[in-house]
């Protein structure tokens, strides 16, 4: 589960985005739409990186980064030829198999592991919907990507110049208002992006009785279960119980999340 | 090839190198991954007299050469640890201690009591888990080390190390106080308590607002403490904090620690954890160190 993988192409987004193309077949193997692997920095720490994409027959994985940090910074620096210690595939990914149509909700770089999804929704011959929200035109990324896959693209901005001005939740809602009660039975919406807009998406999907599954992005230790650094709570039954977000998680049925429990987090 | 075995309280160890408590779990994730019978043995995650859900999250923070933890002791409880958890841990292929946390002498030794019949080699007392309330005051007043130690040694026969927080004035008193109470061995040091702030929102990045520090940051200041204690007590020391090579390994056993366990490590570079006793074994080699315990204690300070 240790690899070293190396650094095929780098490719900038936007001024704060970038895709790191690297050569790792066994995590490309192996690596299911949510998963996500752990990178290491100069930090003491590794990170966690959802799997954006994957080509199994080239052998290649594609990891979508927002530099936020140090050790995002030197991810942006890598060429190449560079390599890269990765752990991984870990976690609990995006199942589609109850789904017999697909949306898609993504809030800023929450969308990387949707990619993956998407695709994957696509192979299966899935109507599938994106729904896309970024700051602005600038900051947007992989609209076009996702635009290829989808029967409807809907993108919302919060400056207002791309599609809907304001979050992705406006979007999300008036998209749902105008689905018709036999559709929304069969169709599963996945979500990943900051805590607040999660617990928005899962809100909206449960008032308009559709399942959901959602992506937490929380901080994490190990990354495979030992440490317990990344606890989420969620409703089993008329419990509450805590599980770790890298086992576990990081997917997890939207309705079952206690949100309250993440509000540290971001 | 030296000999890495390490022989106290009449239990060998193949090697001197154990994974340290909370970063191990109870060995089921690291056990299907890596082959344990590397490794000399692992320290269970605490296990308490009531089942524990811990801190809310955010638990982690990464700070400069190390990390601060605040996961407070979330555990399944002794019913559940023996019911689930405690067939498979026995199993494991190198030595198992069993970590103990508990909130009152009696809590402790009614633990030792009921794991008193366990496939195990021994049991360590978390005397010193500083994210829980309360947590401090057992471990840091010799009086109450010495009674608890000395009340849980009539109902054990297991090997029982005591772990000691660095959290004191006087680590030398502690471990005394633990040897008067007939402990087997010292595990120094726990994390320091310590702050991470995020200047953004004003707030502690811990939800607990404070954790426990380790890694490479700790390590000098465990390696003074070790070598405090070793010229203290005459049981032996287990040491650890921030140690990531088989250079700190050396270093540890040089202050005066028989055994060593790695923590901090295992979180972000497994493997290399479960390598360190055949890098150990090759540096050992170029100091021209036949038997491993030779090096135990022997700094000569200036």
């Amino acid at each position: 589960m240790t690899y070293e993988a190396t650094v095929i192409d780098q490719e900038r987004l936007t001024a704060d985005v970038f895709v790191l193309t690297l050569d790792c077949p066994a995590i490309a193997k192996e690596a299911e739409p949510g998963q996500f692997v752990q990178v290491k920095t100069s930090n003491l720490l590794r990170r966690p990186f959802a799997v954006m994409d994957l080509d199994r027959a080239k052998g290649t994985i594609r990891l979508g980064i927002h530099q936020v940090g140090k050790g995002t910074n030197e991810l942006s620096q890598k060429r190449p030829g560079d390599t890269l210690s990765l752990l991984g595939p870990f976690g609990t990914g995006f199942s589609l198999a109850e789904a017999k149509r697909v949306i898609v909700v993504g809030g800023g770089s929450g969308i990387f592991p949707l990619l993956h999804l998407a695709k994957q929704a696509k192979r299966q011959a899935l109507p599938l919907t994106s729904i896309l929200g970024f700051q602005s035109r600038e900051r947007s990324f992989l609209a076009d990507d996702f635009k290829d896959l989808s029967d409807d693209l809907i993108l919302s901005s919060e400056s207002g110049d791309m599609g809907l001005t304001g979050y992705v939740t406006q979007g999300l809602q008036a998209y749902l208002e105008d689905l018709s009660e036999p559709t929304s039975s069969q169709t599963i919406l996945y979500s990943c992006g900051p805590i607040a807009m999660l617990e928005a998406v899962v809100s909206l999907a449960k008032a308009h009785h559709i399942k959901s599954y959602v992506s937490l992005e929380v901080r994490m230790g190990c990354g495979y279960g030992v440490c317990r650094g990344c606890p989420v709570d969620v409703y089993k039954g008329d419990t509450i119980e805590r599980v770790r977000c890298c086992v576990e998680g990081p997917v997890f049925s939207g309705e079952t999340v206690v949100f309250d429990s993440l509000r540290g987090e971001v | 090839m030296s000999q890495l075995n390490v022989m106290i309280h009449h239990t060998t160890f193949r090697n001197p190198i154990l994974g340290a408590s909370g970063t191990v779990g109870f060995g089921r994730e690291l056990s299907r991954l890596f082959d344990v019978s590397t490794i000399g043995g692992l320290v269970s995650k605490a296990v308490t007299p009531q089942p524990r859900r811990g801190n809310f999250a955010p638990r982690i923070a990464e700070t400069a050469q190390g990390m601060l933890n605040a996961v407070g002791l979330e555990n399944p409880g002794l019913e559940q640890f023996k019911r689930e958890v405690l067939a498979d841990f026995s199993e494991l292929n190198c030595r198992r201690i069993v970590n103990l946390a508990a909130g009152s002498i009696e809590e402790y030794v009614d633990l030792a009591r009921e794991l008193r019949e366990a496939d195990i080699d021994g049991l360590e007392l978390n005397l010193s888990c500083p994210n829980v309330k309360d947590g401090l005051s057992f471990g840091s007043d010799p009086k109450q080390i010495e009674g608890l130690m000395s009340r849980v040694r009539r109902v054990s026969d297991k090997p029982v190390w005591v772990k000691l927080t660095p959290n004191v004035t006087s680590i030398t008193d502690c471990a005394k106080a633990a040897e008067a109470g007939g402990a087997d061995g010292i595990s120094l040091i726990n994390t320091l308590l310590g702050m991470a702030i995020d200047i953004r929102s004003r707030r502690p990045i811990l939800k607990n607002n404070t954790g426990g520090l380790s890694g490479p940051a700790i390590k000098p200041i465990a390696l003074r403490m070790v070598h405090e204690v070793y010229q203290a007590v005459s049981i032996p020391v287990i040491g650890l904090g921030g140690i990531r090579c088989a250079e700190d390994v050396i270093e540890f056993m040089l202050a005066g620690a028989s055994l060593v366990q790695v923590g901090t490590l295992i979180l972000s570079d497994p493997a290399t954890f479960f390598e360190l006793p055949r890098e150990l074994d090759k540096l050992a080699d170029r100091l021209g160190v036949t038997q491993i315990t030779q090096l135990i204690g022997q700094l000569k300070t200036w």
